[in-house]
């Protein structure tokens, strides 16, 4: 398993890219979707996940929808309208820092 | 994502009860949210030993963080500046001009052409907001304990923080207003536009909460 501090500052460009691609998602299908992308590499906490959906949704990025599940209610997240322009600045962000790092780490291969 | 054991109806409730003891929740999404959680995580990864479960995952329990401190003062300015748009519609947008002039020139007739008391004009006056105030009281209330509890919901309350201030301000402007009526006709157009601007938007926000949270009244 990779370092996991290494991807702690883009858990929120994470879960933005995810529900970009999925419509609605709830806490624990989030785990379990990043689980699966990443083939086990990345493994997001319970105890940082739901900080990080509340503090998107406080800061409007994110709505809530909830559904009846079996007998229990089940709250799934979408992108709001600015949540989706967001999305795009953050993915945008993370394209640059990775192209920051590949300067920093590999400059061999990141001459233009 | 595949069960690999499906909980029954007891082990639900045990959880439930569990939770219910070991935390509370000022906002009842926030409860949901836990059990949902727990008992997708037991149905995917647990051996059906339900207290065994909840023991192993106690530390995750305890310290689940609700939305609620973010979130209140996220809704709170979010409904600050929805009360300020809608009041300054009333200023620029053409649709809902003719009430504004309609209201200025109500006030200006009923200032300056009554000729009444001033004591009398203050008494009006304060009437007609303090009816305003108890129409956004019974609007801000409702008979569900857990619609009462929600974050949205509680902060609609708070919407009438500033149109409530305009009414507290008036004993300390009492006086300068009977020397001075244009300013006092100011005044009563601001006040009644923020309490008519308060009470459209927690109709309209209580609305938009009730069809949204319709499940927790079942």
């Amino acid at each position: 398993m990779g370092n996991q501090k290494l991807y702690k500052g883009s858990l929120q460009t994470i879960i933005l890219k995810l529900l970009e691609s999925n419509d609605k998602m709830y806490g624990y299908e989030i785990t379990q979707k990043v689980k699966e992308l990443t083939k086990g590499e990345l493994n997001i906490t319970e105890g940082a996940l739901y900080p990080a959906l509340h503090k998107l949704e406080a800061d409007g990025l994110l709505d809530v929808e909830v559904a009846k599940v079996g007998n229990r209610l089940r709250k799934y997240y979408k992108l709001t309208e600015n949540g989706t322009k967001e999305t795009a600045n953050k993915l945008l962000e993370m394209q640059e820092f990775l192209k920051t790092m590949q300067h920093l780490v590999n400059p061999k291969f990141s001459l233009e | 994502m595949e069960k690999k054991y499906e909980i029954t109806e007891k082990q639900q409730a045990f959880l439930e009860d569990y939770i219910k003891r070991k935390k509370r929740f000022s906002n009842p999404e926030d409860l949901n949210e836990l059990i949902d959680h727990l008992v997708t995580d037991f149905e995917h990864t647990g051996n059906g030993n339900i207290s065994k479960y909840l023991a192993d995952n106690s530390s995750f329990i305890f310290n689940f963080q609700g939305s609620s401190k973010n979130l209140e003062t996220s809704i709170h300015w979010k409904y600050q500046r929805e009360l300020w748009q809608i009041f300054l519609r009333f200023f620029y947008k053409l649709k809902y001009l003719p009430y504004t002039f309609f209201t200025i020139f109500c006030l200006y007739n009923f200032f300056f052409h009554l000729h009444l008391q001033p004591k009398t004009l203050g008494f009006i006056i304060i009437s007609i907001l303090v009816i305003l105030m108890i129409i956004s009281f019974v609007l801000t209330y409702h008979k569900s304990k857990r619609i009462r509890k929600l974050t949205s919901f509680k902060h609609l309350f708070n919407v009438m923080s500033l149109p409530n201030l305009t009414l507290y301000a008036f004993t300390s402007l009492a006086d300068f207003f009977k020397e001075n009526k244009l300013l006092f006709l100011i005044y009563a157009l601001i006040a009644f536009g923020l309490y008519i601007s308060g009470i459209l938007l927690i109709k309209n926000k209580r609305k938009q909460i009730l069809e949204k949270h319709k499940h927790l009244l079942n």
